[in-house]
Parts: structure tokens; C-alpha cells; sequence
């Protein structure tokens, strides 16, 4: 539906959709920024009731001005709607939602009653017509309510985990409440909270003010809290417990990754049998094989496998789909559905002169780093000077890997400047801090070799130009600019995008011209009953994504499979509708006084660190970590939308 | 120091010195419920909020227990705006809490009436929080909390709950509860807490080793030689305040010159 009219974020909304929900007919929107209205017959004086009530079950309480001004918010618009209201309680109204306004702590009381104020401007003769006894019968139309919490953080995580939540918890010392918060709906926090590359905190409002808080830490501060010995009781309590109406129907998942984990994880809390087809002799995915342990303990990894494996999945190790089995095989053991999480474990080459010739020392990154990672040290070529061409996560992996098995130097080649590094800035640092040396604005041209074996890399000097596609300046070469960087050994580390030819030929599982595997909403693919997701689907990623499709696709096929539906999931649609509804504003100036920056984690000495395979961060202590949780703004915005309800039955409503 | 302006007031305060602090160090009133000067900021009344703005900070409204002065800032304790809000919210409070003589005298300071808003539903008591703050972080029994209502529900502080295995019947919460929600009643042999009414705790009192007062429970003052060392715990005597008093009092005196003897 077209809105008719709007303000979102203090600007019209023109002629814009209501953000779209599948088959269902959006009237009007309400939220935190505005409203939208799509259906002039909208009822603006119950849409306000209806949103009250959701926002005074949204307060935490804590505050006085939101606990109680919400409270009387939802009374007023209640009294109203059934016509007991008169002019004094419109003025009221305005008054409260001001002073909560203005007064409240968090966001939820600050951001939510704004909407009443321009709602009793521009639709006063609704409500003036509700104090004379109600709407015209023309008017009326039967309409259900649903509303959403949502905050910046959580609508930027791919996984959607209630963040303001977990982070309240953790303020209030409640460490295991605080990690079941998180692990309601990602099985994995030990893993995430090391190694993502937290988009939550791009989308921080306290970064508006100073600095964004550091989530991931505090995410892995409390699941390593509850992994000390003397806290077990902690770790029994925050367990993923299994559904004990367990139904005997198999699922069966290709790789042990960070989505089939995630997947098989879920699926077992509602009871079904599941078994994951793992190709290597470990499990973790590219979590393992593609992440240093001194980012990444095996441990960890091991500590959260098996906190899964005790929910009952069952993990099938050096057994891959294609090699070693089909998707008929599966249908045949009986096996009700399957989920395809099998990563996406190739690289992309360099291509340039030299590259072909079989050279010793030349090795793609990934597999450097696999090689590494599953003590196939024979396989991993040796020498005193390693340089990396690329810019990327796995590049910096490979560089600091470097020093930690033997090379004395550790050279990383890139074509853009330090600026567009597509790494995270804290690697850069790091690697930089424990000796790794950076060329930046050069490019290989060729790899040099003697007798069989590489002695250099010749390399061009670049500059920046315009900006491309990508929004980053694109390097251009400097014409006789040649030069040589000495090396025994070259990783090419410039990404795995659009190269899927290592994935095995899938029977009736359609896949895009590359080899990534295509799926719908849902991530079913052209093959029922098959569902796909993470690497394989998306080519590389990030880890978190691959949690959050591994997630969306235990619902989809618990649907499939109890009632088998295939229409898009609630889930989807929520999340597709939230996102067209900016909320998080960049731009957004934010009036608390400065100045309360982040609490910095400990981490061992770089040149002690950088000969071992030791974790580098040490992680928050309690207090730190209160400390940090502390700065959170709690950002929560309520959403709400009605949509008229095409039974004529009694109007319901639903707080999601 | 740094300089700040509190109305039209000019003034160098101490570094980390808060706005609440600066004025009433000044005698300008802004009203509080849930500040108490040995626990630091609540935030939760938000009664003591001020108009503040300065370099890099537009105008705004911010509770000043929570506002830390730097140079330049500058707040408006009593503008229009503020006194509006402090109104509106004393009004909420009041129709939604059993109102205390500490709200009761802001309300009648402030010029408000007393059925600004009705409210079916009444919180147990202001939910300030000094309580659960006092007993984690002054005694370290943790025996307050606030209650997260129902299940599933947003609710962070519902209203306070009992730990009675944690309490050590110290009595600091009734102290310090600005509405007397939470009470303690000795009898000869045993303290009850109350909490909204109910006795949620008995404990058992001893009484002093000079004049028998039962003044203390056993469960605290065994806390209390729990924390000390034992060079302490051997002077230790079991002593009510006012014996307690007199005791060290009198031990001070020979330290001092007798009356008459004035020392030139």
C-alpha cells in the first residue's frame, strides 16, 4: 500500500510504501520517529492506544517519568477511546509525553510518547471526535496491532540478539541471565564474542557521543564467566536446555560450521534428531581452519561444540556430501530435511605472471591458514620472509601467523591505502604492533622465482583516483614504477568472492553461474526440503551471518516439517519491515556531555605474543566489564503496525 | 577546578564535583528522592533535572546527580521549562505511589495538586533503589533486588524482593528508604523486616555485654567479625552504640588535660 501520509525521522514520508509484510495490509505504521498511515480510516485514537500499551510494556521501570508517565499515557488513551475523556485529559497527554520526553533515562521513554504530541496537532479532530462519543460506523474497520521492540544495535546484528538487554544485565551483575539473554538465540558466544566483526558497533549512538561500546567483549566476557570452574552451577543454569517432547524426526546437516551448528543447535531444542556431516576431523568450520587460535582457542570452539553435541546432535566426522554420500542417500535414511552449511573454503587467485609455475613457497591464504590450523605443518611452506597480498580479514590472519611459525619477516601488500582496508582497524593495528610492515599503495605485478623456488615478488607502485562502485578510490598504477620485495614465501590473500568452483555438482539444487547455492526467502532451495545457508549461499562472510542463517533456517524447517508450510517466516518479514524504518541515524546529534570513552581490554605484550599461538586479548575483568556496560545508552525504540483485519473479527492484538 | 555557572552563579568546583552537588554546596534547592550523598547517583527520580549546555553541549535538559561539571558548563536550575517538568513528574509520582512526607513537602513546594493524574494502578513504593544499592554494595549481603515481573515480561525493576538467607538484619535499608517501605521492629529477642507490609525476615538480636540492650542481630554482628582481622577481633567487644560511646570516650580521657587545667 502507497502511504497517503507521514513523518519519519522529522521528515515527510512522500508517497512512500509502508514498509511491505507479505500478504498482509498495512494501514499505518506508529514507532518511535513518526507515523505512516496508509488507510484513511485508520483509527488514529486506538492506533494510540493500542501503541501506549506497547510502550508501557516495553518500559523496564527503572525510571520514574517512563514507569509511570507511560502508565498514565495508556490509562488516558484508554479513557478516551472509550469515550469517558474530555478536553482537560488531551491536555494532559501533551503535558506527560513532554515531560517523559525530556526526562526519562533511556531511550524507550525518551524516543516513543514523541509521536503523541504530533499526532494531537495534526489529528485533533479525531480525538476531539472520540470526547463526543466515538467515530462514524462509516469509518469503522476492524484492525490488528502488533508491535516490536527493536534498538540500533539489534537491527545492525545479523542475529538480531537483544543487546541493550544483555548489556543491562551484565550492568546489574546478573552475568548468567545476561548470557542466557544471548544464548536464546545464538548457541556460540564464546566463538562470536572473539571474533566478529560486531556491526552492532558501527550502529552504537554512544559512538555519537564518544565511543561505541564495546558489545563484543562484553558478550565474551560473561561466556567466559560462566566457564570458570567455580561458577559451573552459572554454566548449568545458562545451558540450552532440550525440549523433552522430543519427536524422533531426523534432520540431517552438511558441515559443522558456525550455521549448522547454530541450526543443529536449535533444532535439537525442539526435539528433533539431528546429525551433521562434518568433511574435516574438526569441527567449528572455518571458525577453526580459517581463524588463528591466538584470536580464536580451540578450546572455545571445542567447550561450545560440545555444549551442542550435548543437546543431543550427533557429529559425523570426514564425511562429505558428494564424495562420500548424496542427497537421495539422506532422503532414503529418512532424513525429513536438510541444511546445506558447508562454507565456502576456495580463494581467488592473483593472477599474475609467475603465479602458475608451481613455484615453492607459494600458497593461497586460506589454506595457509588451514594447513595451520590442522597441524599439517609438512604442507605449509617454509622460509625467513612472507609476504601477503591482500587487505582483507584473512590477509592480516596470515601475517601475524607468520611470526608465530618461524618467519622473521612478515610483509603485507596492498594496493589502496591503510583507509580502505576492508580488515577490521584493530587487526591493522595489532599486526602492525607486533612487527608485521605494511606497503601500502602497491600491487603485485609478478612473482619472481630461481631454480623451482620464489626469491621475490615484483610489485607497482599506485595511486588513488576516483572513487568506484564500492565508494573507495580506485588505485591506479604508476607507470614505471616497478620495484621488488624479497620473499621466500607469497600467500595470496585477496579474497574468496565469486569463486564457488570447489562446491560439489548438487541434484536438484539450483546454484548461480559462480556455484553459489540459490534460495528463497526462507533459504529453501529449488530441491524441497533442502535448505541452504551461510558461506555457500552468501559466498565469504562474516561468521555472525552464517549464525543468523543457520538460526532462520532451524524455524523454517521445524515449519516445513511439523506443518509443512513453506510461506516466508514472520521472522523475515519482521525483519525486512524493521529494516526499512532507518533506525539507526548517523547523523543523529545527541545531547549528553562527552567524554566517558570505552574501557580499553588487556592484552598480552606484543612482542611476547607474537612467537605463540596465546590469545591475544585478555578479556574484560567483572568490574571492567560493569564498567563498560555501564556507558550503554539503551536505545530501545517500539514499533507498531496495524493491519485491517479481513475476517471482521474481534480486533486483536498481539505484542510481539 | 574547573569553572562552571549554575544559574547566575559564577563558580570553581572541584574536578569530577557534580551539578547536584555544586548548587547545594551553593544552598540552591533542586529537589531530590533517590540521591543519597553516600551511594553516588541513582538517576532514577529524575526530580533534580537542569537545563545544562556548554562547549560541544546544546541545551538540554539532564539530571544533574549524574552531571559531572567541566569547563564551561553552564545550568539552569529553576528556568521554566524545569520547574514545568519537575511538576509534571511530581504529579505522576504522586498518582502512582503511596505518597511519602519527603514527596508530599516537594509537591507542596513545588505548587502542585495532590490528584494531578489518577492512576488505577500504584507502584509498592518509589522503586529509588537505595535499598538494593545500600545492601550490595555497603554491607555486601545482596539480599534486596528488584524483581523482573512476570515471564517474558520488559520489566527490569517491578519492586523489591528478599533474600532472607542473604539479609543480616543490619537495618540499613529501613534507614535509608525514603518512604519507609522497608521497616525493621525489634522485640527482646528478635528483628522482623518488613517489606510493603509483610515481615519478610525475623532474626535473632544479642544483646549489649554492658547494659543488655538488644541492639544488634547475630547474623551481623557475626558479618561484621567476618571482615575483621585478628588484631581487631581480639578488641572486639560486643557493645550497643550509646555503650560504645561511652566506652572509647572514656578511654580517650586520660589523653586529655582535667577541667581547669587550661593550657596556655
Amino acid at each position: 500500500m502507497k502511504s497517503i501520509f507521514g513523518t519519519w525521522n522529522g521528515k515527510p514520508v512522500e508517497g512512500a510504501m509502508t514498509p511491505d509484510y507479505g500478504d498482509l495490509k498495512v494501514a499505518a505504521v506508529i514507532g518511535w520517529s513518526g507515523i505512516r498511515v496508509a488507510d484513511p480510516r485508520v483509527d488514529i485514537v486506538e492506533l494510540c492506544r493500542e501503541y501506549a500499551r506497547a510502550v508501557l510494556d516495553s518500559s523496564c521501570g527503572q525510571c520514574n517519568p517512563c514507569r509511570t508517565g507511560t502508565r498514565a499515557l495508556a490509562d488516558l488513551f484508554e479513557k478516551i477511546k472509550e469515550g469517558r475523556g474530555d478536553e482537560k485529559d488531551l491536555e494532559d497527554i501533551a503535558e506527560i509525553s513532554r515531560a517523559v520526553s525530556t526526562t526519562s533515562m533511556c531511550d524507550i521513554g525518551q524516543s516513543s510518547p514523541k509521536v503523541f504530541l504530533y499526532l494531537l496537532e495534526h489529528f485533533r479532530d479525531d480525538f476531539t471526535a472520540a470526547l463526543n462519543g466515538g467515530r462514524s460506523e462509516a469509518k469503522r474497520v476492524r484492525y490488528t496491532y502488533r508491535s516490536m521492540i527493536t534498538a540500533p544495535c539489534m537491527q545492525a546484528c545479523p542475529i538480531h540478539l537483544d543487546i541493550p538487554k544483555y548489556i543491562e544485565e551484565i550492568k546489574a551483575g546478573r552475568f548468567a541471565e545476561s548470557l542466557q539473554c544471548i544464548k536464546d538465540r545464538l548457541p556460540l558466544p564464546g566463538i562470536v564474542g572473539r571474533v566478529c566483526v560486531r556491526p552492532c558497533e558501527s550502529s552504537c549512538r554512544r559512538g555519537l557521543v564518544d565511543e561505541p561500546l564495546q558489545i563484543r567483549h562484553l558478550k565474551r566476557f560473561v561466556a567466559d564467566y560462566a566457564r570458570v570452574p567455580a561458577d559451573k552451577s552459572v554454566k548449568v543454569a545458562a545451558g540450552l536446555e532440550r525440549s523433552s517432547a522430543a519427536s524422533p524426526l531426523k534432520v540431517a546437516i552438511i558441515g559443522a560450521g558456525p550455521s549448522g551448528l547454530t541450526c543443529a543447535s536449535f533444532l535439537a531444542i525442539k526435539g528433533y534428531e539431528v546429525t551433521i556431516f562434518e568433511m574435516l576431523p574438526e569441527s567449528g568450520g572455518m571458525a577453526t581452519v580459517g581463524i588463528p587460535d591466538y584470536r580464536l582457542p580451540r578450546d572455545i570452539v571445542h567447550e561450545e561444540v560440545a555444549e551442542v553435541e550435548r543437546l543431543g546432535v550427533k557429529i559425523v566426522y570426514g564425511r562429505a556430501l558428494g564424495p562420500h554420500f548424496t542427497l537421495d542417500d539422506l532422503e532414503a535414511e529418512g532424513f525429513k530435511a536438510v541444511f546445506i552449511g558447508m562454507g565456502c573454503h576456495c580463494h581467488k587467485s592473483l593472477d599474475i605472471e609467475g603465479e602458475d609455475r608451481g613455484y615453492y613457497g607459494y600458497i593461497p591464504g586460506v589454506y595457509f591458514l588451514r594447513n595451520i590450523n590442522l597441524g599439517l605443518l609438512d604442507e605449509v611452506p617454509k622460509g625467513k620472509k612472507m609476504v601477503v597480498v591482500g587487505g582483507g580479514n584473512v590477509a592480516i590472519d596470515c601475517v601475524r601467523t607468520a611470526f608465530r611459525v618461524g618467519f622473521e619477516e612478515s610483509h603485507i601488500v596492498y594496493r589502496r591505502s591503510r583507509k580502505e582496508m576492508p580488515a577490521d582497524s584493530v587487526e591493522i593495528d595489532d599486526a602492525e604492533a607486533e612487527g608485521v610492515k605494511y606497503h601500502f599503495l602497491t600491487a603485485p605485478k609478478r612473482i619472481l622465482g630461481e631454480n623451482g623456488k620464489i626469491i621475490g615478488l615484483e610489485c607497482l607502485r599506485m595511486e588513488l583516483g576516483e572513487p568506484d562502485a564500492s565508494g573507495r578510490r580506485r588505485p591506479v598504477v604508476v607507470p614505471g614504477s616497478e620495484f621488488m620485495i624479497e620473499a621466500d614465501v607469497i600467500v595470496a590473500a585477496i579474497g574468496q568472492e565469486g569463486d564457488f568452483n570447489c562446491m560439489c555438482n548438487l541434484p536438484g539444487v539450483e546454484v548461480t553461474k559462480k556455484g553459489a547455492i540459490i534460495v528463497d526467502e526462507n533459504l529453501m532451495t529449488s530441491r524441497k526440503g533442502v535448505f541452504a545457508g551461510g558461506d555457500c549461499v552468501t559466498g565469504p562472510d562474516v561468521l555472525i551471518k552464517a549464525c543468523a542463517h543457520g538460526r532462520l533456517v532451524s524455524m523454517a524447517i521445524d515449519r516445513f516439517i511439523s506443518a509443512g508450510q513453506t510461506e516466508t517466516l514472520t521472522e523475515i518479514l519482521d525483519e525486512k519491515f524493521l529494516r526499512g524504518l532507518e533506525v539507526f541515524d548517523p547523523s543523529e546529534k545527541i545531547d549528553i556531555p562527552r567524554g566517558t570513552g570505552r574501557v580499553s581490554v588487556r592484552h598480552e605484550l606484543p612482542l611476547e605474543r607474537r612467537r605463540d599461538f596465546r590469545e591475544v586479548d585478555k578479556g574484560y575483568s567483572a568490574g571492567e566489564a560493569i564498567a563498560e556496560a555501564s556507558r550503554c545508552l539503551r536505545c530501545y525504540r517500539v514499533v507498531m503496525y496495524a493491519c485491517i483485519d479481513d475476517d471482521r473479527s474481534a480486533s486483536t492484538v498481539s505484542h510481539a | 577546578m574547573v569553572s562552571i555557572r549554575i544559574d547566575n552563579l559564577k563558580l570553581q568546583v572541584p574536578d569530577g564535583m557534580t551539578a547536584l552537588e555544586a548548587a547545594r554546596s551553593e544552598g540552591i534547592d533542586i529537589p531530590t528522592l533517590c540521591y543519597h550523598k553516600a551511594l553516588g547517583p541513582q538517576g532514577v527520580c529524575r526530580l533534580c533535572v537542569v537545563e545544562a549546555e556548554g562547549p560541544g553541549l546544546n541545551r538540554t535538559v539532564l539530571p544533574s546527580c549524574n552531571l559531572t561539571g567541566f569547563e564551561g558548563l553552564k545550568i539552569y536550575t529553576h528556568s521554566p521549562l524545569i520547574l514545568s517538568l519537575r511538576k509534571t513528574i511530581v504529579g505522576l509520582l504522586l498518582a502512582n505511589t503511596t505518597p511519602s512526607e519527603q514527596l508530599i513537602e516537594i509537591a507542596v513546594k513545588l505548587g502542585v495538586e495532590p490528584a494531578r493524574f489518577r492512576s488505577a494502578r500504584q507502584d509498592p513504593c518509589l522503586l529509588c533503589g537505595l535499598c538494593v544499592k545500600v545492601c550490595r554494595s555497603s554491607i555486601g549481603a545482596a539480599a534486596l533486588s528488584f524483581s523482573g515481573g512476570e515471564q517474558n515480561s520488559r520489566v527490569v525493576a517491578g519492586h523489591i524482593v528478599m533474600n532472607e538467607q542473604a539479609c543480616v538484619g543490619c537495618g540499613t535499608c529501613a534507614n535509608i528508604c525514603p518512604v519507609q517501605a522497608l521497616r525493621i521492629e525489634d522485640s527482646a529477642k528478635e528483628r522482623t523486616v518488613v517489606l510493603y507490609g509483610a515481615v519478610v525476615n525475623r532474626l535473632e538480636l544479642v544483646e549489649c555485654e554492658i547494659c543488655g540492650l538488644a541492639h544488634t542481630t547475630r547474623k551481623f554482628m557475626d558479618s561484621v567479625l567476618a571482615r575483621l582481622d585478628p588484631d581487631q577481633k581480639s578488641g572486639f567487644r560486643n557493645l550497643c552504640p550509646e555503650c560504645s560511646r561511652r566506652h572509647f570516650a572514656e578511654a580517650l580521657g586520660g589523653l586529655f588535660p582535667p577541667d581547669g587545667d587550661s593550657v596556655s
